[in-house]
């Protein structure tokens, strides 16, 4: 496929129980986006299918194991087996997250929370800028859902990630669902979120289901990517679309993985609101 | 204190936490309407969970035959205690087998263990680079006889090894076809594993001598020491093997003839 950069379309999320369905059927996506983790290995499975849909697709890598705010050194290996996908696959954008994931060489494969702070600041614009350099393009760094907030924090996620835009030249990957699951958690309001990110950085919207837990003190959303996008983020979705009408989409689905039918009629939905 | 430890604290005690080890991460955080301690839990099971789900899809047949309760259990210990060392769970499992022999269930279910160790096997076989070159027979004719006690044979990268003091290998295709029946589980069982285009592993049983021979070259030993410590003499092994595009390639001295 052609390096194009994406100005907008829908994609899904490929999972392994798709492979077959999607090289089959050939549905009309924009894009498909794939874990980058899970292809590094050149003769396994995932990589095989990849190879194919890569002809028929443009492609997003979007890493979830790379751990760019923790204080331990970037991996080498990992970071080399990255670009070589990427090499591979010449991706038309490739994504990581605002998080960590490791500490001391100890991983807990999970995207954790990060304290929003000047120090966190700089940490987090040196790994990206080593990712960037290394890659020789550059990444989105996509918001997390989050359940808790450190109390040192002293700016709010969305100007962090607006500085980082600046100092590293970073592209921004804004999970609306996060949005949504993290406002609700913490209290704040998804429409100043939105009002002060910067959006001319914005090159990639996700789109998932959350999960309701309800303990003794109320109802707190967990981001389990296990279900339909809920109406008050298609909500957000259709009002962000207004203001920014040609930017990518991706319907994302990790857990309790449905039939291709499902997500393609996300991805429809998604379409109609384009 | 320098404020880049700040950051390299917090996450050492978050990670603690993680782990159920003593922290105080909970003096750093707020949960809006929930305790730190709640809102870490959720962090908590995120980590175990997928972690032992990685395990179970690594390892379903030794789920299968535990059961899920024990499983779980293990599995969540294993996880407690050896959390993964790289950021692609895909990774994850190395050494889970040997954890589980050193259990004291092992004593009753010694089986057990190495059904999961088969199953990794299987795993990084499935994720092996096929080579289907042919073996270099021209290569090998213009040694002189003088060195043919140094020759190292080599296994093709889609074959992999796997042995066991119990049945692994009825047990294993008993598992698969959950189709269960008394049989002597204090029987030795070899195999031989190989990657199929299909990324499926295919198991084949072998004698012993056969799979000492084999267990010889991966180790690196040379003919002469495969002779010397199986009292076998391995030619036949040699061309059996060669035959079936098992052994691909050789080496003599500081030379590699692939």
């Amino acid at each position: 496929m052609s390096l194009a950069k994406l100005t907008g379309g829908v994609g899904i999320g490929l999972r392994h129980p798709h492979f077959k369905s999607i090289l089959e059927s050939k549905p009309d996506l924009a894009f498909l986006e794939v874990h980058s983790e899970n292809y590094f290995n050149p003769h396994g499975q995932s990589r095989y299918f990849l190879d194919q849909l890569m002809q028929q697709y443009p492609i997003s890598c979007h890493g979830i194991g790379l751990s760019l705010g923790s204080t331990d050194p970037l991996s080498a290996s990992h970071l080399a087996q990255l670009k070589d996908l990427v090499d591979h696959c010449q991706p038309v954008l490739i994504s990581e997250h605002l998080s960590w994931g490791s500490i001391n060489g100890q991983f807990f494969n999970d995207l954790l929370p990060l304290p929003y702070t000047q120090e966190l600041l700089n940490h987090f614009s040196i790994r990206v800028e080593q990712v960037q350099h290394v890659l020789g393009r550059q990444i989105l760094i996509e918001n997390p859902s989050s359940y808790l907030r450190f109390n040192q924090s002293v700016m709010p996620e969305w100007e962090l990630l607006n500085r980082l835009v600046d100092q590293t030249g970073c592209g921004l990957l804004i999970d609306l669902n996060n949005i949504y699951v993290s406002s609700m958690n913490l209290g704040f309001r998804c429409s100043e979120y939105l009002a002060e990110i910067n959006t001319a950085a914005v090159q990639e919207i996700h789109l998932a289901g959350f999960t309701r837990k309800v303990l003794s003190e109320g109802e707190i959303l967990i981001d389990t990517h296990g279900s339909r996008v809920s109406d008050p983020v298609w909500g957000l979705y259709q009002n962000y679309l207004e203001a920014n009408p040609a930017v990518a989409t991706l319907i994302e689905w990790d857990t309790d993985i449905p039939p291709l039918s499902v997500l393609l009629e996300e991805q429809q939905k998604a379409l109609a609101y384009g | 204190m320098d404020k880049s430890m700040i950051l390299s604290q917090l996450q050492t005690e978050f990670g603690a936490a993680l782990r159920y080890q003593a922290s105080d991460i909970e003096q750093h955080v707020s949960g809006g309407l929930f305790s730190a301690e709640q809102v870490i839990q959720l962090y908590r099971n995120n980590f175990v969970i997928s972690c032992c789900d990685a395990l179970q899809a690594s390892f379903p047949v030794t789920h299968k035959l535990v059961g899920e309760d024990f499983f779980t259990s293990v599995a969540r210990q294993w996880v407690l205690s050896n959390p993964p060392q790289s950021g692609n769970i895909i990774d994850y499992g190395e050494g889970f087998a040997s954890w589980l022999a050193e259990l004291p269930l092992s004593a009753s279910l010694p089986y057990v263990a190495s059904i999961a160790q088969l199953e990794w096997v299987i795993e990084q076989t499935a994720s092996a680079e096929m080579v289907f070159e042919p073996f270099p027979f021209a290569d090998l004719s213009a040694l002189p006889a003088t060195q043919y006690s140094f020759i190292r044979f080599h296994l093709a990268p889609q074959f992999s090894l796997c042995g066991a003091s119990e049945a692994i290998y009825p047990l294993y295709q008993m598992a698969q076809q959950d189709q269960f029946e008394a049989i002597n589980l204090n029987m030795p069982s070899y195999v031989l594993l190989q990657k199929q285009p299909d990324f499926t592993v295919s198991l084949q049983p072998l004698d012993e001598a056969d799979y000492q021979f084999l267990l010889g070259c991966t180790q690196g030993l040379t003919l002469a020491n495969i002779a010397e410590q199986l009292g076998i003499d391995p030619s036949h092994y040699v061309q059996t093997y060669i035959a079936q595009g098992v052994l691909n390639r050789f080496s003599c001295l500081e030379n590699e003839y692939e």
